[in-house]
């Protein structure tokens, strides 16, 4: 799970600081297209537009709660660092990235050529939040068994983390929502995870829940998908 | 004829002062805080207040502590109906903190703070030590007074060399070890006259000097005779280096740990006999002149306070407290201009006062009288509902006088702290003042300004969010929620009609004001609130509401004022004044989402008084200012309220 809110965290950490400063609530939506081959496209996309008056304060000030607010100009350099990061990822490519600071959303898109890269990717935002990659979480593919997993293990460390932010921090957390889309080439035979929703074509599956849950290890998201042939 | 009277007086003053402890505080302590425990147990009986929270806390804490037959806080055997006091002392070399408390019933005290303690009897009073919250601390009584006397070094003193001599101490950086063993690679002669040295120190008598005591020793009559300076040389006897030496050095020989663990012995020796010395002069040394000699001090007594501060100069808690301030005076004048500083906690059927006060010299005086000489304008009265206000703020000030007397502040300040730039503060400060034109300045705002917090209200804003197909392509869709948002007007004077409508008039060519009957509403704006502006009967309002701001503009506005709020905005240069009861009102029901904390915060908040606090700037020689916490009704005064308010906290829990 804790790889779902940090590849979302992908961009959050270019809007962390503005969160954690009673910004009330924001929603994370990844979407990963698998093809047959094991390539496909993600769009990691970070939804702040509910708490945008808040933001749009907060960015007026240099600094709130003893956290120094990020300039636009700050927050574009991060994303295109970001951007810069992911190109040089062998295996990773069409690397796009756009911020709209009216609605305050921030959205990356690549290609890669294996669903192994995604994991690269994780394991990159892991260190650059310096957070040792000790979880488990992780995409798989095979072709040969049509099998595409998304493992998720509970990190205690991140609740413990977690724990230790002020109140008023968490809050930010309580109402924030996360969503998953998982889409293939094929039609999905069966899934894991039944709070997952299969689409009317069967061909990708939907989970969404709340990112508190997912940091108390209330909700597992693991979710192993076969699919036809 | 006359020496009668002043002996009579004397007399009076000293039977009057006779069990006041104050007479135990010499005329120069640093600061004085009395603690009148009196006034504080005539706002709430002792009985009333052992059936408090606080005073069931209190009864049961003894209970654990093993003290037997506390009932109440007056079984402690200290007086409650006299005042207590702290104060400190500065010298060079060390500064001493004390309490002095009055005693009630010695055996009680005795009985319960005294029993498993090593008592020593002086004859005329008795004392033990006490680590209180990691520091030694002596207490010391006899049948009327306790006093509790701890000591700090001045570490700056014991830096010197010759001083550092005197006590043997070595002030052993970490890193000489590393720059020394450099050196040694070419001169090997060096540490063998190091450890020569060294060898010299742990036989160095420890002839312990009285510290520099008041400027006039004769005030304490207090012999620091070689009695003292004997068992100071014995006791040194268990402090020799080579104690130190043997265990604590480093694997690379840096005997840093060693050398500094010696010099924390040898200094909390220091610590601990004069904390001794000091609180022995307590009790046997009357002094010549106490505090109640000094006019300041004695001027700044009010039977009504509940907690009074003193402290005779302001620029003494930086001279004491950031020496290297110091550094940076040449002229002295930083903080000289401020002369004694007052602070009175005071709870009575109003609520809970907190009044300061603070000398300035003359010509600061005469420069603050100037820039904050001007008055409120009426006429803002007319814009203020104060039925319905949550909150305002008022500031009187006269823009021309401040921005006249302005440079010469910069200059004095500046100048006196900088004193290698007193030349460049001193030029940039003319240069201010010749660019400035003071006059059309003051005439775009006089200096007067209010600020009306009218209330917080919902306003639906919209955010988007995602909707999903079937398949989960999605789109993003515009939602809308609710969010809070401040309902304020802020008005000021301002003759310069023509100015302000030459910028208005600039800004709309430029699209960013709309103009409807006066109004002019900022648009293209990130604000989650509107923004308008209005001028009207030489003021300039900024408000967010457009209704309120169109019927200023249109002559409609009819505000209404308490007589309370037109004495308090009249009378005085700086008035805040927030009404936490309308603000509980106001504040919306989803931001208390859980029903829990909906009646945790209407009954903390919804019963209380107003918070206010104002200024009626320099009167004399004396800025003072007040804030207020006003006590609700129901209850006498407000200590009854604070710890009617403890109650309901701990009920909480």
């Amino acid at each position: 799970m804790l790889k779902q809110i940090k590849k979302g965290r992908a961009l959050l950490i270019v809007f962390l600081p503005c969160l954690l400063v009673f910004a009330s609530c924001f929603q994370i939506v990844e979407d990963v297209t698998v093809r047959k081959d094991g390539s496909g496209d993600a769009v990691f996309t970070a939804n702040l537009s509910q708490s945008k008056t808040k933001l749009a304060s907060i960015m007026l000030l240099d600094s709130v709660n003893g956290y120094k607010v990020p300039s636009r100009a700050d927050i574009r350099n991060q994303l295109i660092k970001l951007e810069g990061e992911l190109r040089e990822i062998e295996g990773i490519s069409n690397v796009t990235h756009s911020v709209d600071f009216d609605k305050f959303i921030a959205t990356i898109r690549f290609s890669f050529t294996d669903v192994d890269k995604l994991n690269r990717i994780s394991n990159n935002i892991f260190e650059e939040m310096k957070i040792s990659p000790a979880n488990k979480s992780s995409y798989a593919y095979r072709n040969d068994t049509r099998t595409f997993s998304r493992i998720y293990m509970h990190e205690p460390k991140a609740k413990l983390e977690f724990d230790k932010m002020k109140e008023a921090d968490k809050e930010i957390f309580k109402s924030a929502t996360y969503t998953s889309i998982y889409r293939f080439d094929r039609q999905v035979i069966s899934q894991s995870n039944t709070s997952a929703k299969l689409a009317s074509s069967k061909k990708a599956v939907m989970l969404q829940g709340s990112v508190l849950d997912l940091i108390n290890g209330k909700n597992n998201i693991t979710n192993h998908i076969k699919l036809a042939n | 004829m006359n020496k009668l009277f002043i002996t009579i007086g004397i007399l009076i003053a000293s039977t009057a002062n006779a069990q006041d402890l104050a007479r135990k505080i010499p005329h120069d302590a640093f600061a004085v805080v009395n603690i009148q425990t009196a006034h504080f147990f005539e706002l709430m009986s002792v009985d009333e207040f052992n059936t408090t929270t606080v005073g069931k806390a209190v009864r049961e804490k003894a209970n654990e502590a093993g003290f037997d037959g506390v009932q109440g806080i007056a079984d402690f055997g200290i007086a409650l109906d006299r005042t207590t006091y702290f104060y400190a002392k500065l010298t060079d070399s060390v500064t001493y903190f004390n309490f002095l408390l009055p005693i009630a019933n010695v055996n009680n005290f005795e009985k319960h703070f005294a029993k498993d303690e090593n008592v020593q009897d002086h004859g005329s009073y008795k004392s033990f030590v006490k680590e209180v919250s990691g520091d030694s601390a002596v207490f010391a009584w006899d049948n009327s007074t306790l006093t509790i006397t701890s000591a700090t070094l001045v570490s700056n003193y014991f830096e010197q060399p010759d001083v550092a001599q005197r006590y043997g101490l070595m002030n052993y950086n970490y890193y000489d070890y590393y720059e020394e063993a450099a050196t040694e690679a070419a001169d090997s002669v060096y540490m063998d006259d190091w450890y020569a040295e060294e060898d010299t120190a742990s036989v160095v008598d420890f002839d312990i000097p009285p510290p520099v005591l008041p400027a006039d020793t004769s005030e304490w009559e207090l012999d620091w005779g070689a009695a003292d300076t004997a068992a100071l040389d014995s006791a040194y006897d268990a402090y020799s280096y080579e104690d130190y030496a043997v265990d604590s050095v480093e694997d690379d020989g840096n005997p840093y740990d060693s050398y500094y663990a010696a010099d924390q012995a040898v200094k909390q020796q220091l610590v601990s006999e004069w904390a001794g010395a000091y609180s022995s002069a307590l009790f046997d040394s009357p002094l010549a002149e106490s505090v109640l000699n000094n006019s300041s001090y004695v001027a700044s007594l009010n039977k009504d306070a509940l907690v009074s501060v003193w402290i005779p100069s302001f620029e003494s808690i930086y001279t004491a407290l950031l020496p290297e301030l110091g550094e940076f005076r040449s002229a002295g004048k930083l903080f000289s201009y401020y002369g004694s500083l007052q602070v009175g906690l005071f709870a009575d059927d109003e609520g809970f006062k907190l009044k300061s006060s603070m000398e300035v010299d003359g010509n600061m005086a005469k420069s603050f009288q100037r820039m904050y000489g001007g008055k409120l304008n009426k006429k803002f009265l007319r814009y203020l509902n104060t039925d319905d206000a949550i909150g305002y703020f008022s500031l009187v000030m006269d823009t021309k006088a401040y921005l006249e007397e302005l440079p010469a502040l910069m200059k004095d300040t500046y100048g006196g702290m900088f004193s290698q730039y007193a030349d460049d503060i001193d030029l940039g400060a003319e240069l201010l003042s010749l660019m400035l034109d003071e006059e059309a300045l003051a005439k775009v705002a006089k200096g007067d300004a209010l600020f009306v917090l009218n209330g917080v209200s919902e306003k639906e804003v919209p955010y988007i969010s995602y909707e999903y197909d079937d398949d989960y392509n999605y789109q993003e869709v515009e939602k809308t929620k609710m969010e809070t948002i401040p309902d304020f007007l802020f008005m000021f004077s301002s003759d310069d009609a023509a100015l302000y409508n030459r910028v208005m008039s600039y800004v709309s060519n430029k699209g960013y004001l709309l103009e409807e009957n006066g109004v002019y509403q900022l648009v293209n704006t990130e604000l989650p609130f509107d923004l308008l502006f209005a001028r009207k009967d030489g003021i300039i309002f900024i408000g967010t509401s457009v209704d309120q701001l169109s019927a200023i503009a249109s002559n409609q506005y009819r505000g209404k004022v308490d007589r309370y709020s037109r004495k308090l905005l009249t009378k005085n240069k700086f008035v805040g004044l927030l009404s936490a009861k309308k603000l509980s009102a106001e504040i919306p029901t989803a931001q208390l989402a859980s029903l829990d904390r909906y009646i945790a915060f209407h009954k903390m908040f919804g019963s209380m008084g107003d918070f206010y606090f104002k200024s009626n700037g320099i009167k004399r020689n004396t800025i003072s200012g007040e804030f207020v916490a006003q006590t609700p009704e129901g209850f006498d005064n407000a200590i009854q309220y604070l710890f009617a308010l403890v109650d309901y906290a701990t009920e909480q829990r």
